[in-house]
């Protein structure tokens, strides 16, 4: 279980980022951060893997404030993947290796090795081992790069848009794999998303933002299009084909009450 | 099913092959050092370095190599290597591939230290005594400690701005090098323009590079900078790795990323000042070595580091062969011939790159 208590977050006294955000989720589920650009999202991601140092607040794994562990400790607890990730020319293998840089001490062991194997072969991978990150397509690099924070064997586990430069087809391997793992491992995992039907299609938390606070949060009950149009200033309809929650936009309604875009 | 033992064989092949990449290099270095020991006014073949190492040479050859060959040979070993890793950790940590001593204002920090060692400490003199050279520095110490603490100047000045500013991020700390650079390139000719024509000699001389005046007082020092900047870049090699994923991405592996990079910078800039300052500007070692290395072993710091330092002393040791082959008895500036030759060796390196990415 993971809570987020009183996050803040400011660049100097004057620009606010981030203020007093609450949330709190169980393990095994998956939750879709949402809300304009410049609202605070990919901040909020790098607050609780301490990127930035928030101004206040705590993050609880389990009960443990992971702001009183190590760097090295929290990289046991917390794996994060971020948006535009380097395309460094490391080895498929090595770059998942890396997910174990917190548990190496001198060498890596056999055991993180076997790790690094299960996981390539599990994301289907393992064809893949020598090639270069820079060599492979956008979704093979992306599921490289689950496939490192899974080393870690973290508890939650932070994305920035997973599925930002994906293709549709990739974008949905991509979600399901993260659906996925959520289930399975039984860990919180925390994804920024821009398409508001992959959330409600494989997230089933959500976490909205507005003015750099939380505007909303909880299930796909809380995904209303009254709520959607108050954080997107932008009219919506939920519907349902298939059994598939879907919203459709309609940019060019005039929404009823004045909220504002974004920056 | 299988439980993936074919990749994990797959993967140490892999690694071995780095392996015999590394071991191939620092044979030939050895072969290369052996060699060199063979080349100057004395013929020596193979076999009489050989009879030196176990004892059994003559009188002179024992004197020739044990004086003169083998400390300067050492000299281009240690100082190649220190060099050359400095450089790998650099354009690591900084994020940039044109990182090095030279390109930050390191070595024309400690050719200005030099210039104000020997011009204004008088320092330099002109002396004829050895046929190898007609000018060389009088007082050595004077001149290596005056380029040592100029040359640390530099690095200090880099690291500083990176703490007080942390936003400045690895880019903005090579425009700070270069802007260093700049200003003590300006301070050298300023000091070289009052100087007279002996000072002025010895100053251009000592610019040249020059591996002759290291001995084996000098060498044990150096060789100590060499274990204490390697130890560190090979203690810290998964972090550099995690750092090439982007400092965010080091950060969430539990790498203090800000912290490496101010201490990787310190260790480096450091070690690098120490070895050009006893042996002048050597350009180029820094940069190419690892960029020569990446062909062979790729960009993983666990063997890129140990190739790195092996392929800087081997370029080292093959300017300083050209530098008393091309027009002997007369030995050519090894800065002048590392720089000479590592220049289109490094176009090479950019053009193949650029293949290898399309």
């Amino acid at each position: 279980m993971i809570e987020l208590q009183d996050l803040s977050f400011s660049y100097g006294p004057t620009v606010p980022v981030l203020r007093h955000v609450n949330f709190s989720m169980d393990n095994g589920h998956c939750a879709a951060i949402l809300g304009n650009n410049g609202v605070g999202k990919s901040s909020l991601l790098k607050c609780i893997v301490r990127i930035l140092k928030p101004q206040s607040g705590h993050v609880l794994i389990d009960r443990t404030d992971v702001f009183s562990l190590s760097t090295e400790e929290a990289a046991k607890k917390i794996a994060y993947v971020a948006q535009n990730a380097h395309s460094s020319d490391l080895s498929v293998f090595d770059t998942v290796l890396l997910g174990r840089r917190p548990y190496i001490r001198w060498d890596a062991t056999d055991r993180d090795k076997k790790i690094v194997v299960e996981l390539l072969e599990r994301l289907g991978l393992k064809h893949l081992i020598l090639r270069s990150l820079s060599q492979l397509s956008g979704g093979e690099a992306q599921k490289v790069l689950l496939a490192r924070a899974l080393a870690q064997e973290p508890k939650l586990l932070l994305l920035d848009e997973p599925t930002s430069n994906l293709d549709p087809r990739n974008q949905h391997e991509v979600m399901q794999l993260i659906r996925e793992i959520a289930q399975k491992e039984k860990i919180c995992v925390l994804t920024v998303l821009h398409d508001l039907n992959l959330a409600i299609r494989y997230c089933d938390r959500f976490l909205l933002l507005k003015d750099h606070t939380v505007y909303a949060s909880g299930g796909l009950d809380c995904m209303t299009p009254e709520t959607i149009e108050q954080v997107y200033g932008m009219h919506v309809h939920r519907i349902e084909t298939m059994g598939i929650p879907v919203i459709v936009p309609f940019p060019d309604v005039v929404p009823a009450t004045g909220a504002q875009e974004g920056g | 099913m299988h439980n993936g033992t074919q990749e994990l064989q797959q993967y140490q092949s892999f690694l071995q092959r780095k392996r015999a990449a590394l071991s191939l290099a620092l044979l030939i270095t050895i072969l290369a050092a052996i060699l060199y020991m063979t080349i100057g006014s004395m013929r020596l073949t193979p076999a009489d370095i050989f009879r030196v190492f176990l004892g059994t040479a003559e009188k002179k050859h024992v004197t020739a190599v044990k004086n003169i060959r083998l400390p300067r040979v050492l000299a281009a070993i240690v100082i190649g290597a220190v060099l050359a890793s400095s450089g790998t950790v650099m354009q690591c940590v900084l994020r940039n591939p044109l990182a090095s001593a030279s390109t930050l204002g390191v070595s024309q920090g400690a050719a200005f230290g030099a210039a104000i060692g020997i011009i204004v400490f008088g320092g330099g003199m002109i002396t004829n005594s050895n046929s190898n050279s007609t000018v060389a520095v009088n007082n050595p110490y004077i001149v290596t400690v005056c380029a040592f603490v100029f040359g640390s100047v530099s690095s200090l000045v880099v690291i500083a701005i990176s703490r007080w500013r942390r936003g400045i991020g690895p880019g903005g700390l090579v425009l700070a090098g270069t802007a260093l650079s700049a200003m003590f390139t300006g301070g050298s000719t300023l000091l070289q323009y009052f100087a007279d024509d002996t000072s002025l000699g010895a100053v251009v001389f000592w610019t040249f590079g020059n591996l002759g005046n290291v001995g084996w007082k000098d060498l044990r020092f150096l060789s100590a900078v060499f274990l204490l900047c390697f130890s560190f870049c090979f203690f810290n090699r998964w972090n550099y790795n995690a750092m090439e994923a982007g400092f965010d991405t080091a950060k969430s592996l539990g790498v203090n990323a800000h912290h490496l990079m101010l201490a990787s910078m310190a260790v480096c800039s450091l070690s690098a000042a120490a070895a050009v300052s006893f042996a002048g500007i050597i350009s180029f070692v820094g940069l190419i070595a690892p960029h020569l290395m990446r062909f062979f072993v790729g960009n993983d710091h666990r063997y890129l580091i140990p190739g790195s330092a092996i392929c800087g002393s081997l370029l080292l040791i093959l300017a300083d062969a050209a530098a008393k082959l091309i027009d002997p008895p007369v030995i050519l500036p090894i800065g002048a011939i590392m720089s000479f030759v590592g220049g289109p060796v490094f176009l090479i390196l950019l053009f193949r790159g650029r293949k290898e990415n399309d």
